[in-house]
């Protein structure tokens, strides 16, 4: 998975989500590493709408209290299961880092 | 020219599906993105407004070859279905000047085949650029650097490079988006379909040159 992607699944998994405020999550989520770029943004909520991994809120399925023009994201349950498919495979390569740091220092 | 205008325009390299869908929030998260820079210093902005423009370009390219892969603009996949290529009832009887099979010859309308140029051209030419830039760039620096010249002085050398590098570029990118072109008419069967027609190579070939110039 792009790592991107990661980031913008990771930021909708909680609430639904609008373009600009995943990009100020996901800035907010990596520390300020990660910085989503306009273009690069739209265009991956696109692919992850076609990968069928997020979808688009219809207008009035909206949270309540937001209006505007801003198109909200919700994940999916596939996109749910893929998230947390990377995020079992990060953790495993993150234990498989400490367990040859930790033989290394041995 | 402004940086939002440049902005604007380097949209136009973007799929239309996804200019006309997200067009106008990327320009305003840019707004705003370049406003938020601009308050931390004039270099801040700059920086930001080139990152911009240049994640544009990177985008454009990438939906491009993601259209060669079979997506449109909008990200919908176009599978082509046997049937759309093979006659798959050629065995049935068929009427008189039926199509008995073989690959269709695409039609492009002649807006379709200048913006499959323009966009071709646009990223061949600033890859270019870009690269014939930071090869005098490396070379030059480090001379004028220790000359004593100020960042300023540099920043308008390597300005004032760029007219005479997009002399050389220009010709290199036109050849290069008509390579890109014909290629891709010769996968997609265009050429070989048009081969079978009389004259069918030559007058797709002066639509491409005329409409260049």
């Amino acid at each position: 998975m792009k790592p991107h992607w990661f980031f913008i699944l990771l930021s909708v998994s909680a609430a639904p989500r609008y373009g600009t405020a995943i990009q100020d999550d996901v800035r907010e989520l990596s520390g300020g590493s990660v910085r989503l770029w306009p273009a690069t943004l739209y265009g991956s909520l696109e692919e992850l709408v076609e990968q069928k991994w997020l979808e688009e809120i219809a207008e009035d399925k909206r949270p309540e209290g937001i209006s505007g023009r801003e198109r909200f994201y919700r994940i999916t349950r596939a996109g749910r299961l893929a998230l947390e498919r990377e995020a079992a495979r990060l953790e495993s390569l993150a234990r498989v880092a400490r367990t040859r740091l930790a033989a290394g220092r041995a | 020219m402004s940086w939002a205008r440049s902005y604007h325009l380097a949209l136009h390299l973007l799929p239309a599906g996804l200019r006309r869908k997200h067009g106008p929030a990327m320009e305003a998260l840019f707004a705003r993105e370049l406003q938020r820079a601009r308050e931390r210093g004039r270099l801040d902005g700059v920086l930001t407004g080139a990152a911009g423009v240049w994640d544009v370009i990177r985008r454009g390219a990438y939906e491009q070859l993601r259209a060669g892969w079979g997506h449109d603009a909008a990200g919908e996949r176009h599978d082509h279905a046997p049937s759309e290529w093979w006659n798959i009832h050629a065995h049935e009887p068929q009427p008189a000047g039926a199509d008995l099979g073989g690959p269709h010859m695409q039609q492009y309308t002649t807006r379709q085949l200048l913006r499959r140029h323009a966009v071709s051209f646009a990223i061949a030419f600033v890859a270019l650029t870009a690269l014939m830039l930071a090869l005098f760039a490396r070379k030059q620096v480090p001379e004028l650097s220790a000359r004593g010249a100020t960042a300023g002085t540099i920043a308008e050398v390597l300005l004032l490079a760029v007219p005479f590098i997009a002399a050389m570029t220009i010709p290199m990118a036109v050849l290069i988006a008509v390579l890109r072109d014909f290629t891709r008419f010769r996968a997609d069967g265009t050429l070989a379909a048009a081969r079978r027609e009389h004259g069918g190579v030559a007058r797709r070939s002066r639509r491409v040159g005329a409409r260049r110039w």
